[in-house]
């Protein structure tokens, strides 16, 4: 298990307020202190993910509704993943939709992994604490999106 | 356990102690899981697109013999009914660049193959809890 593990900055896009508060509770009891930022619809977060593109300090790792204001998850998801500079960030998918259509289509899209919220408290922050054990612990992510300068503060979490 | 339904994993790996004890390891916490081993990338090409019954998960190595892993994976997601297959890339690699292609080329996850045992069990351990647990997986009867 890899000992060089360094704070990830995480986009969160999610407009429900409860749905936030846990996942940011969540990350929180993890053993390392990533950055949070929240977008809370999707035009949001693509205004967000351009900003950070010009200043070259995308997220590692976004965490996406899909059902959004706006702009919706799929079509954040389709711009993510036809993006040249965007599309190796790892996209997980956290939704109360657990429609086959949803996930065929999202993984068809290039989602990294469709996950279906749980409704329980303590199983939703069960999911993000594997989320987040599965993806800063033991993946590795595209190197260059590792750490680096907090770009947006529009939407950060205090 | 997953509610989309059970896990069949499809793993291309050609060093027989990793698979072997990555089989094992993923058993011994899952005793239903459906596990595919083959050991190089054309036998794993071949398996998916000739038999029904597709995996709904790819384990990778890129280091294979013939085909290598990175045109397997190409493969897998240039294929309209195979796509949607999540390919984990599971390898002794590190390299930077191989880890961007492999997001690029639309890898699900880059995992390194931790080198001591105790490692390689507790990852292959959490690989597991992820994908049976958390995630959902797709589990249409793709024709191939």
């Amino acid at each position: 298990v890899p000992r060089d593990l360094q704070p990830v900055q995480i986009l969160l896009v999610e407009d429900n307020p409860h749905d936030i508060e846990i996942t940011v509770r969540a990350l929180k009891k993890g053993q390392i202190r990533n950055e949070l930022l929240v977008a809370r619809d999707g035009e949001q977060a693509l205004e967000m993910l351009a900003a950070a593109r010009e200043a070259g300090t995308l997220p590692g790792l976004i965490l996406l509704d899909l059902n959004l204001p706006k702009v919706g998850g799929i079509e954040v998801l389709e711009a993510i993943k036809r993006d040249a500079d965007m599309r190796r960030i790892p996209v997980i998918v956290l939704t109360t939709s657990s429609r086959e259509e949803d996930v065929v289509r999202t993984y068809d899209l290039g989602v990294n992994t469709f996950i279906t919220k749980p409704v329980g408290f303590d199983d939703f922050m069960r999911v993000v604490s594997t989320i987040q054990e599965y993806w800063i612990i033991i993946a590795t992510l595209p190197a260059n999106q590792r750490g680096g300068p907090a770009p947006v503060h529009a939407g950060e979490v205090p | 356990v997953n509610e989309a339904g059970p896990l069949h994993i499809l793993l291309v790996e050609n060093n027989n102690s990793d698979s072997e004890a990555l089989a094992r390891l993923m058993k011994r916490h899952d005793p239903t899981l459906r596990l595919t081993l083959t050991i190089d990338g054309d036998e794993a090409l071949e398996r998916l697109t000739t038999h029904g019954d597709p995996p709904n998960l790819v384990i990778l190595d890129l280091g294979l013999t013939g085909r290598d892993g990175r045109d397997v994976l190409r493969a897998i997601k240039a294929h309209p009914n195979l796509r949607h297959i999540p390919v984990i890339v599971f390898t002794g690699s590190s390299r930077p660049t191989d880890v961007r292609n492999a997001y690029d080329a639309g890898a699900s996850t880059f995992i390194r193959k931790p080198g001591s045992f105790e490692d390689f069990s507790r990852v292959v351990q959490v690989i597991h809890t992820y994908w049976s647990q958390a995630a959902v997986l797709p589990q249409e009867e793709a024709p191939v």
